[in-house]
């Protein structure tokens, strides 16, 4: 496996075209906005695609998703502390038809999210992976109100909401992690008469 | 006058029938609390077959006794055990320094006696 860097805001042409594993890393805020689409056309082969600490404006999510040209063969969409807010993330989510596994861990808001449902839910086929960490519980509402389900989830939150998530996997659900989860539940002792 | 430990679970899991594998990082609080507490929630999982546990060595663990707490794990691996519809049994795999310092088949009776199985791994 051959890896580079590229600083993609001041050489956005120098990309190659037929990379399959894609990491942004630690680009907040892009100056020009149109450049997060501009740069994701060029990887026109990414399977596996990873948005760490960098901005993901919805204006620019939706005229990638519009364009409907975007990730056909994205198979692995990852999250880590994006600056953006879960609608849009998932708005990218739900336009990519080969999508196997989903990961959204502590999104970094820029504003909060959408009290409205998603115009789209997921028309695909149960998830291989789903995980999800460190989210709020109107985020993780919202996710559970795009449908999707998955085989395996993988949750690291401490609200009450993931049972609305558990409950769109219920039917395809065959492992289940729970990390640090626990206080969600309590348990009461008191004295039978 | 029996003592009864009463779950009010907060989160509401539903049926999971295609449920093969479940996998509890414990980070804090008194283990067989959490572990009954869980545990007591997941229900109508015919196709389970392994329940592993994850706690932190080094935050310590409650010595394991004959406990109201541990009596309700036990009954809850036991209901569990009983649910499952496959030939093979459940199996609840234990990190190994848990299972050095904990007594678990002598603690879980109606478990073993449902058919569970332990076993030990190395985490989760």
């Amino acid at each position: 496996m051959v890896r580079w860097y590229t600083n993609v805001p001041q050489d956005p042409d120098g990309i190659p075209s037929y990379a399959h594993d894609v990491e942004f890393q630690s680009i907040r805020c892009w100056h020009n906005p149109a450049l997060l689409g501009r740069v994701l056309k060029c990887f026109s082969r990414v399977k596996i695609l990873t948005i760490c600490e960098t901005g993901v404006p919805p204006d620019e999510v939706r005229k990638i998703v519009s364009s409907g040209k975007f990730g056909r063969d994205i198979t692995s969409l990852t999250f880590i502390s994006p600056v953006s807010t879960v609608p849009t993330l998932m708005s990218l989510a739900l336009s990519l038809p080969n999508l196997r596994e989903l990961m959204i861990d502590s999104v970094v808001q820029v504003k909060p999210p959408a009290p409205t449902p998603p115009d789209k839910t997921w028309q695909g086929g149960p998830l291989e992976s789903l995980e999800l960490a460190s989210l709020w519980s109107k985020e993780l509402e919202f996710i559970a109100l795009c449908e999707v389900a998955s085989r395996r989830v993988d949750l690291s939150v401490g609200n009450v909401s993931i049972e609305k998530v558990i409950a769109g996997s219920s039917e395809t659900m065959r492992e289940l992690t729970l990390q640090g989860t626990c206080f969600l539940w309590n348990s009461v002792s008191r004295e039978r008469f | 006058m029996v003592p009864v430990n009463v779950y009010h679970p907060m989160v509401h899991l539903p049926p999971l029938p295609a449920l093969t594998s479940v996998k509890l990082e414990i980070r804090s609080g008194t283990l067989s609390l959490r572990l009954v507490d869980i545990l007591s929630c997941i229900r109508s999982v015919p196709a389970l077959s392994s329940v592993a546990f994850k706690y932190p060595k080094m935050s310590g663990v409650e010595a394991i006794h004959a406990s109201s707490q541990w009596i309700d794990v036990d009954k809850s691996l036991a209901r569990l055990a009983m649910e499952v519809k496959s030939e093979r049994s459940l199996v609840v795999v234990l990190t190994p320094w848990l299972e050095g310092n904990l007594s678990w088949e002598k603690y879980l009776p109606e478990f073993r006696r449902a058919g569970g199985e332990l076993r030990v791994g190395h985490g989760i």
